[in-house]
């Protein structure tokens, strides 16, 4: 083999390599066998004319092809993506859902969308969910909902595109995804912990298809003009995300824990180190962001020096990785809890405690 | 120049000669099939029938069947078929059928062939046992003769991916 052609055949080999790289699919329910393709069959026969010593072997045989077209699946999955129920106030506005449309059919395909907001039966404590005001006046079953454009995750107002049906709704080749946003207000006066919940409908365009049965067979529908078959999910993907209203608060609340004096008993006097707890208390459902607790020291103590603990772990008294600091110029604590998630039912706390001496 | 001329006539006369060359493509009759089971309602029963291959969507199990005839009046050996298996079909582990045959795989295009438990793929670090969904060939070494008017089938599944 000449040397130019061996580099020829790793170049291609390697472009082989990277094209296989870059068309392995990403989704779990990946398929392969694009819609319109034709899947070809032919076999070989190699066999010898008579017995033993005698047998002549014969030019192989090549039987009829036997050859199908690919038929296109029409297959949508809409899944809500959002971890927990979105906390909203009452009233509140421009509360956002976030679903991810997939089509994980074998075909190119055109999605429509809709929105249902709190769909029957709705459930006797839920409330009623409107469409953003701002974005839809009217309420209507396609309106407030919003295309993920620029890339960036979560809804950018200005920057991800309105749904217009008709207009852009989703093409997704097979595989493709698109995220989803579902703007909402949530209407004044709704008790604490109640859900709202709204239902996205993601139906394909191809006529007929939308609603049927499962493997009901659309002739020349297609991509390619193969047969496009109703895959189970009824040409037709749905899933419901939840609202719910947040009676978060947070309330603090300091209590002297100890109190230790030079010779050994619990009165408050000069010299006596004072151990102080501080407990910030969640309670309803939703997540308070950024929490900090800052802590001035009584007039006339000191702070005792690494004294500081979060959950009964000590915190250093600098400004470092750990959530607590010691800030010498306003004589007190400052202790960084940073995002705190509560539930209606459960609540959180973080419990702090710290030292300070008599002067 | 006299060489060459005696060398197409002897080739001539071979050919001549060999009347098993020019009867070879007719000694046996080879026929593919790709089909499906079926559900259909025979007397308000549910019942599995073979049908050719319609609705091909991804997820559909394709049965692949070749049928071999003796048309000759002569007796065969050394009968073996090979079938390859489609880029966009995933075979099905276990399903190659064949009576009197050994069944053998390939994982490489057909390069190499070997039984099911020492059918090896190469990786990075070696070898592996090949995966039942990497096979790309199967190839059946029909063990007995196959004597005139005698006919017989092979075959197996596979899923479309």
């Amino acid at each position: 083999m000449s040397k130019s052609l061996k580099i020829k055949l790793l170049s291609r080999a390697r472009l082989a390599w990277l094209l296989a790289f870059l068309w392995m699919p990403q989704a779990s329910w990946a398929v392969s066998a694009i819609a319109g393709s034709t899947i070809s069959n032919v076999a070989t026969l190699g066999y010898s004319m008579g017995v033993g010593a005698a047998a002549q072997v014969q030019p192989n045989i090549i039987s009829n092809a036997t050859s199908f077209v690919v038929a296109e699946l029409i297959d949508p999955r809409v899944t809500w993506q959002d971890a927990l129920p979105v906390s909203v106030n009452t009233p509140g506005v421009n509360s956002v859902l976030t679903f991810l449309l997939t089509n994980a059919g074998n075909g190119q395909e055109v999605f429509g969308l809709a929105r249902s907001n709190a769909p029957a039966p709705i459930p006797a404590t839920n409330f009623v969910p409107v469409n953003s005001v701002l974005y839809d006046p009217a309420n209507t079953p396609t309106g407030a909902i919003f295309l993920e454009t620029n890339g960036v995750p979560g809804f950018q107002p200005g920057l991800d595109t309105p749904y217009t049906p008709g207009v852009n709704d989703p093409n997704l080749a097979p595989n493709a995804s698109q995220i989803i946003y579902l703007v909402s207000d949530t209407p004044a006066s709704v008790a604490n912990g109640s859900k709202g919940d709204v239902l996205l409908t993601a139906s394909s365009k191809t006529v007929g298809a939308a609603g049927a049965a499962p493997g009901t067979a659309l002739p020349g529908l297609g991509q390619g003009g193969s047969i496009a078959v109703v895959g189970k999910t009824r040409a037709q993907a749905l899933s419901t995300g939840s609202y719910i209203t947040s009676g978060l608060s947070v309330v603090v609340t300091k209590t002297i824990l100890s109190v230790l004096d030079p010779s050994g008993g619990v009165l408050v006097m000069p010299g006596a180190i004072v151990t102080y707890q501080i407990v910030a208390a969640l309670t309803g459902a939703g997540t308070a962001t950024g929490l900090v607790i800052n802590d001035p020291l009584p007039a006339n103590t000191t702070y005792v020096p690494a004294s500081m603990t979060l959950a009964g772990v000590a915190l250093t008294d600098v400004a470092d990785a750990d959530a607590g600091q010691f800030i010498a110029a306003s004589n007190s604590v400052s202790v960084a809890l940073g995002n705190l998630t509560s539930t209606a039912v459960a609540g959180v706390s973080a419990v702090i405690t710290l030292r300070a001496k008599i002067n | 120049m006299k060489m060459t001329r005696l060398l197409c006539a002897s080739a001539l006369l071979l050919s001549l000669l060999s009347p098993s060359v020019q009867a070879a493509a007719g000694a046996i009759k080879v026929t593919s099939l790709a089909e499906t089971d079926v559900e259909v309602m025979k007397a308000g029963k549910k019942e599995l029938k073979r049908l050719p291959v319609t609705k091909a969507v991804p997820g559909t199990e394709v049965i692949f069947t070749t049928r071999f005839e003796n048309v000759s009046d002569k007796t065969a050996t050394g009968v073996t078929i090979n079938n390859p298996i489609a880029k966009e079909m995933e075979y099905k582990a276990g399903s190659a059928f064949g009576a009197d045959c050994e069944i053998v795989f390939s994982a490489d295009d057909g390069k190499t062939f070997a039984a099911v438990e020492s059918l090896k793929i190469k990786v990075a670090e070696g070898e592996r046992n090949a995966l039942p969904r990497e096979y790309t060939n199967v190839r059946w070494i029909y063990k007995g003769q196959l004597a005139a008017g005698k006919a017989s089938e092979v075959g197996f599944r596979a899923v479309i991916k």
